[in-house]
């Protein structure tokens, strides 16, 4: 307890995280790709204030490599 | 042809590719990407160097902030065909065989990062900036990072960071004549 007091109380410390945040190693959310993974894309109305009347996706669920389109029903 | 259609074929024609030839932290790549890719995407994606971080996207916050020959740019406002020939530096290429830059020892002591995601954009501006104005007043610091957001720590310890190390490296300088 003593040493420890010696060592932390009073005195600058360095933050362990911060040797991997400033070189570039550090991990967020953004940076993994867990296997199998899919990319969403978000489509938003181009107008602000506006009535839904119909959304056709045919073309868009036709494009290669989509999986899947959801929309407001 | 419906309009929705012909949209959507203007987007898959848009996905043209070419192989783009870059130095990066002094590696040189060659590899191919869509034309419509940005730097900071292809840096990220395609060489998986994700110490690069998008905030913004838009050119606003400064966070993906890069050197390309020597010089500061935003890497979400270029695309990675416009690099095609040049010579990048990311944060991952800023300590030497695992020895912290100056800057980036000053940014551990003075406590000028938290959460770390602007760091990268603060330590590349910065680099840029020191290496043309090695004895800056805080106020060209201040004036120098207009363009980087951070959002935790707030700019203090970043200044007081930036001229440690202008400090530093101006004694270091010094030393070796």
């Amino acid at each position: 307890m003593k040493n420890q007091r010696e060592q932390f109380v009073g005195a600058p410390v360095e933050r362990i995280e911060d040797h991997r945040l400033i070189t570039g190693k550090g991990r967020y959310t953004g940076d993994l790709r867990p296997e199998g993974s899919w990319t969403a894309h978000f489509l938003r109305s181009p107008y602000a204030h506006a009535r839904w009347s119909k959304i056709d996706v045919s073309s868009a669920s036709a494009l290669p490599g989509v999986h899947a389109v959801f929309i407001f029903r | 042809m419906a309009s929705a259609e012909v949209q959507l074929t203007k987007i898959e024609n848009s996905a043209t590719t070419r192989v783009v030839t870059l130095t990066v932290n002094g590696v040189q790549h060659n590899v191919e990407t869509s034309t419509r890719t940005t730097l900071a995407v292809f840096l990220r994606e395609a060489l998986r160097l994700t110490g690069t971080h998008i905030g913004c996207a838009h050119g606003v916050c400064g966070a993906c902030t890069v050197m390309m020959d020597g010089e500061s740019v935003r890497s979400c406002l270029m695309f990675a065909v416009q690099a095609h020939g040049h010579d990048i530096q990311t944060v991952e290429g800023l300590s030497n065989a695992g020895e912290l830059a100056p800057l980036q020892a000053c940014f551990r002591a003075h406590h000028a990062l938290q959460c770390g995601y602007c760091t990268a954009g603060f330590l590349m501006t910065l680099t840029d900036f020191l290496s043309h104005n090695p004895d800056p007043t805080e106020e060209q610091v201040r004036q120098a990072l207009t363009g980087n957001l951070c959002r935790c720590t707030g700019y203090k310890n970043i200044v007081d960071a930036a001229l440690d190390a202008a400090k530093q490296m101006r004694a270091k300088g010094e030393a070796a004549g």
